[in-house]
């Protein structure tokens, strides 16, 4: 049969079904209702149902045209039932010729008759039901019980309990008797065609699935009515009737159809009765839905779930008891283990026995199973982290037996952390999660690693306990050991280091672990600096396993340790021991990231990693300088010029880490005051470093930037000026002077012009002492005395006559000279507020 | 014409990351015209992947932080009647000091220098220029001392600042700031401040003993942490209107400033 026959068959059949309705139609509606002769209309018209010649898709558009004129039957015989004894014509359509429309009018009849008061009801479905099984073609069939109980739906009676019975009893074995029809169909038919069976067979499950909504829709049937005398028929059926496609529509139909409620409480039938489905049937599917419903319904409705929960353990209980012993009910209910009525316990059991009693199972499918099981416990038991280490045991057991597609385990791996709302629970369970997860791919172990920690980040989970902090780096255990630095090493030592080859370039992968990895060090939180330094210290005892993936997270432990001393010093509870055991924490570090630098692990970026370094050691200097441990700041701005001399190779690095060098120094206060000796040490080697640098643009700079080392005068916030109202300054400005050396400054100055000068390009000598014009008008205004009028007006004579010299046309000084006319124009703009301007020369 | 200036973000080194109610405001979109960045970015390539993904067109300088040499100290950008002049801070000594930053601007011929380093957003007109710092875009921790006003609100244990308060010889010496953290107790406005020299002094650090140490609390100082903040420019001819925005208690907080160019 090909489709355009099929389609034309179902054109004849439309055809001759529209005209008789037409003309049964007629019949009715004339003045003189011919009823025999409509009749005989209908008849003729549901004998194009007769036909095997059509697909189930085009035998149902013929079914919907003569639903629809049947119903015009239906509603004449309705109104006009007084005239037209029922109970006769139900008899009297018995003498049709052939078996279908002697059905379909019957039912027809028959359903009109259920509808009128009085009626024997029970019989006239009784009847029906058994006279259905007079088609037991299946798609003829099907549909004729389709429509039984497409008719009968709003007319079963269900007032009294007896009544109730019968009505399931009537739709249960419509149910039944389909379901077996549609069975049935598999076997029809060449074997070649079993694939167009299969496809036809889905296109009628639902009218077979429709019996089973039927029942749903009876509001008067309980769950311990579902479950006593419901389920068990239908389960029976569903497991007799050995066909997968079959018993996998109809228990994802059971799922769907019935409350939550009556699952929960039927859940061990339901669950005993998949032991015994077939082979090639889809577990998991069924599965996987019934436990998500159940872990919405605990959602949902917990409170209902606790009471159902109650109930089903004293139904177990008595059913036990009744086993046991017939004649006690209630008395041993306390003594009684509830463990029967745990939901995880009976899907754990459960697993196991699915795993004894189906060994075609495939992984695949356990490992959703179980996922769904971890779902349901960490839903239902989120405090119970014991379930969940079974699972898990249960899991490694598995995956010992096979070695192949482990990348099915990785949902199952993600499980605990996905699904949980607090991230922590990764960290409280045993060792069959981490055994379980370092027994698959390491690139499934490393994407697991990551997920765990970008949910810690995400939800900024605090680790404060040495075990937290373990257990989270044992977890990213995977991280720490799979790079193969010695490798690279030996290489390196063998045949030198070739710096367009062998840079340790990472992958993004890489760099994003190791970046989540930095920031799992601000996870780590006491509120005690001395136990959180303790933390960090086992952080490093992980993070050191690294090799030369040091440099991304050691930075971030550093500032951490950074941050602690800052915090004791404000609550003033540093103590100097202790601090002794930050620093030599810090230098330790610190010396292992050099270490990286100087032994050209890292080649080019080692020198940038050289600067951060110093910056660090800055950081640190700063800090100690700021808790008044001048002693220890000082070493560590010794420290920070030995990483300059020895580490910072790069021209232009020189001049950023010295311009750090300078702008820490000048925020340090206490080492000024305490130990000025020291101080000028510090201050006057950074000016020597300054004209070392290897351009002389750079040295220039460096060296008029470092006179403000040694004038240092900090002008008070708004805020501390109310504070500090009664102390007495000289000036408007409230200013504190740290120190100020005249003649220092001067000497800076004045170097860095002879620097400028000596430049062999005009242009930049120019441009240089035009800064340096603007670096000695700002310490003319901060009231230096040596920087004069007349050495202003030196400069700017020296800067007028450089340009007169090079020639003021000559396009190479515009800029210097652009700047230079700004610089003036600010001078006249100042004069304008401040008098000591005035006599500054602008030609 | 909308730019967004923003800095300082020390990630993964000192924070871990934008608020998420400023990375919501950011969501890529065509609004944001340019991204000026002032470094400090440090190690994050996702961070960087996410200013980059605000606007096609995304400018940096290098922070002293950054790790990348490739990248220029300073910027210079002309749009219609306004120059704009970005750099890190670090490079501006001393850092942060307006004068500087005004010889900074008249040298790089700017009338809007955007600079960072502090931590602290704030923006000022000085000699008809006009100051932005953006602030960290993280609220980064900072090697600076806190302030005394921040040490204040504290309000942290008393008593031993009160031994501290002995030493007022009435020299009235001016640097009383630095020591701030020895007296921030001080919360009586109406008593004298009491400055304090610091030489000699050094012997005097509080050294507890070490079964003191045991019982140490530092929650509250988690206020003292830099607020979070970054600025939007909005470059309108001689005009730029400025959009502080900070991010207090996961609240986003936004402040208006203008600057019109004279002429």
């Amino acid at each position: 049969m090909n489709q355009a026959l099929d389609s034309k068959t179902l054109e004849d059949s439309l055809l001759i079904v529209k005209q008789q309705i037409t003309l049964m139609r007629k019949c009715l509606e004339s003045k003189n209702p011919q009823f025999m002769d409509a009749l005989k209309h209908a008849s003729t018209f549901l004998s194009e149902l007769r036909t095997n010649k059509l697909s189930p898709k085009l035998y149902y558009e013929l079914y919907v045209l003569v639903f629809d004129g049947l119903a015009y039957l239906s509603d004449f015989l309705k109104e006009s039932h007084q005239t037209n004894h029922l109970a006769d014509l139900y008899e009297l359509v018995q003498y049709a010729g052939n078996i279908v429309p002697r059905l379909y009018l019957m039912i027809t009849i028959g359903s009109v008759y259920m509808s009128i008061e009085n009626a024997p009801k029970l019989e006239i479905m009784k009847d029906m039901l058994e006279m259905s099984a007079g088609v037991q073609d299946p798609i003829r069939g099907l549909f004729l019980r389709y429509y039984l109980s497409q008719k009968t739906k709003e007319l079963l009676p269900t007032e009294t309990e007896s009544e109730l019975k019968e009505t399931i009893q009537f739709t249960i074995t419509n149910f039944i008797e389909m379901n077996k029809l549609w069975v049935r169909l598999k076997h029809q038919g060449h074997s070649s065609e079993r694939e167009r069976r299969l496809k036809e067979r889905k296109e009628l499950q639902i009218l077979v699935g429709s019996n089973l909504v039927r029942i749903s829709q009876l509001d008067q049937i309980d769950k311990f009515y579902y479950k006593e005398s419901i389920l068990p028929k239908v389960l029976e059926q569903i497991v007799q009737c050995k066909d997968s496609l079959a018993q996998e529509y109809l228990l994802d139909v059971i799922i769907q159809v019935f409350p939550d409620e009556f699952h929960l409480l039927t859940l061990d039938d339901f669950l005993q009765s998949t032991l015994h489905l077939s082979e090639g049937f889809s577990m998991n599917k069924i599965l996987v839905t019934l436990i998500n419903r159940l872990i919405d319904f605990q959602k949902r409705e917990p409170a209902n779930v606790k009471v159902i929960i109650s109930e089903l353990s004293t139904l177990t209980l008595q059913k036990d008891e009744h086993e046991e012993n017939h004649t006690e009910e209630s008395d041993s209910e306390t003594t009684k283990p509830q463990t029967s009525s745990n939901l995880f316990e009976k899907f754990y059991d459960y697993s196991h026995l699915l795993v004894e009693n189906k060994p075609e199972l495939n992984f695949k499918d356990l490992s959703l199973i179980l996922e769904a099981i971890c779902k349901l416990s960490l839903s239902y038991y989120p405090q119970d982290y014991e379930n969940i280490n079974k699972v898990f045991g249960f899991a490694l057991a598995l995956i010992h037996q096979t070695t192949q597609h482990l990348e099915i385990w990785e949902p199952l791996l993600k499980t605990p952390i996905c699904y949980n709302f607090d991230p922590k629970l990764v960290l409280s369970l045993d060792d069959n999660y981490k055994q379980f997860a370092s027994a698959l791919p390491t690139a499934i172990q490393s994407a697991n690693a990551l997920y765990i920690l970008e949910k810690f980040l995400e939800q900024d989970v605090r680790l404060s306990t040495v075990e937290e902090v373990k257990t989270l780096y044992e977890l990213l255990a995977v991280w720490f050991t799979s790079e193969d630095s010695s490798d690279s090493n030996t290489n390196s030592l063998l045949f030198g280091t070739d710096s367009s080859k062998n840079e340790p370039d990472e992958s993004p992968e890489v760099v994003s672990q190791y970046e989540a990895l930095a920031k799992s060090i601000h996870l780590i939180h006491h509120t005690n600096p001395y136990k959180h330094f303790e933390l960090l210290e086992i952080a490093k005892s992980f993070m050191s396993k690294s090799g030369s993936r040091v440099r991304y997270t050691y930075p971030t432990l550093l500032f951490a340790v950074i941050k602690l001393i800052r915090k004791l010093t404000i609550v003033q509870k540093l103590n100097a021991l202790k601090l002794k055991q930050f620093c030599q924490f810090f230098s330790a570090t610190n010396t292992e990231l050099l270490t990286l630098v100087s032994n050209g692990t890292l080649q080019s970026e080692g020198g940038v990693l050289a600067q951060t370094c110093m910056n660090l050691n800055l950081s640190m200097a700063l800090i100690l300088d700021q808790s008044s441990h001048i002693d220890l700041s000082y070493e560590f701005f010794i420290n920070s010029f030995v990483i300059y001399e020895e580490s910072i190779v790069d021209s232009r690095l020189q001049f950023q880490c010295l311009l750090s060098i300078i702008g820490t120094l000048h925020k340090c206060r206490n080492i000024v005051n305490g130990n000025e000796d020291n101080f000028d040490v510090l201050i006057s080697k950074t000016a020597l470093y300054g004209s070392k640098l290897l351009k002389k643009t750079d040295q220039c700079r460096a060296v008029y930037l470092a006179s403000h080392l040694w004038w240092i005068i900090e002008e008070l916030d708004e805020e501390d000026e109310i504070e500090s109202e009664t102390a007495k300054t000289s000036e408007d400005e409230l200013q504190v002077v740290i120190k100020t050396d005249n003649k220092k400054v001067l000497e800076c100055l004045q170097k860095s012009l002879r620097i400028a000068d000596s430049c062999l390009e005009t242009n930049v000598s120019l441009e240089l002492f035009v800064e340096i014009l603007s670096r000695s008008l700002y310490f003319f205004i901060h009231g230096n005395e040596l920087i004069t009028i007349k050495y202003l007006n030196g400069l700017i004579e020296l800067i007028q006559n450089s340009i007169l010299t090079i020639g003021e046309e000559n396009t190479s000084i515009d800029t210097p000279t652009k700047h230079f006319q700004r610089t003036l124009e600010y001078i006249r703009q100042q004069a304008q507020i401040d008098s000591r301007f005035e006599e500054i020369k602008d030609r | 014409m909308l730019l967004l200036a923003i800095g300082d973000f020390h990630i993964p080194d000192r924070a871990s990351s934008i608020p998420a109610k400023f990375t919501k405001l950011l969501a890529p979109g065509d609004k944001i015209q340019q991204v000026l960045c002032l470094g400090n970015v440090c190690e994050s390539p996702s961070t960087l992947e996410f200013l980059k993904g605000i606007s096609p067109d995304f400018q940096m300088v290098k922070g002293e932080f950054d790790r990348d040499l490739s990248l220029p100290t300073s910027l210079v950008f002309n749009y219609d009647k306004l120059k704009i002049g970005l750099i890190n801070g670090f490079n501006v000594i001393p850092n942060a000091d307006p004068l500087s930053l005004l010889t900074q601007a008249r040298l790089m011929n700017v009338d809007v220098l955007v600079s960072g380093g502090t931590h602290k957003i704030e923006a000022y007109t000085l000699d008809g220029k006009f100051f932005i710092n953006p602030g960290s875009a993280t609220g980064a921790f900072t090697t600076k001392a806190p302030s005394k006003a921040d040490l204040e609100a504290l309000n942290v244990d008393k008593n031993l600042a009160e031994d501290k308060e002995e030493d007022n010889d009435g020299k009235e010496d001016k640097d009383n700031k630095e020591r701030e953290h020895q007296k921030q107790a001080n919360e009586k406005t109406s008593e004298k401040p009491s400055p304090q020299t610091f030489k000699g002094e050094t012997s005097n650090q509080v050294t507890p003993d070490e079964d003191d140490l045991d019982n140490i609390n530092t929650d509250s100082l988690e206020q003292l942490d830099p607020i979070p903040s970054f600025c939007l420019l909005d470059i309108q001819g001689n005009v730029c209107t400025l959009y502080l925005y900070t991010c207090i208690d996961g609240d986003v907080k936004v402040d208006k400033v203008s600057y019109r160019k004279e002429d």
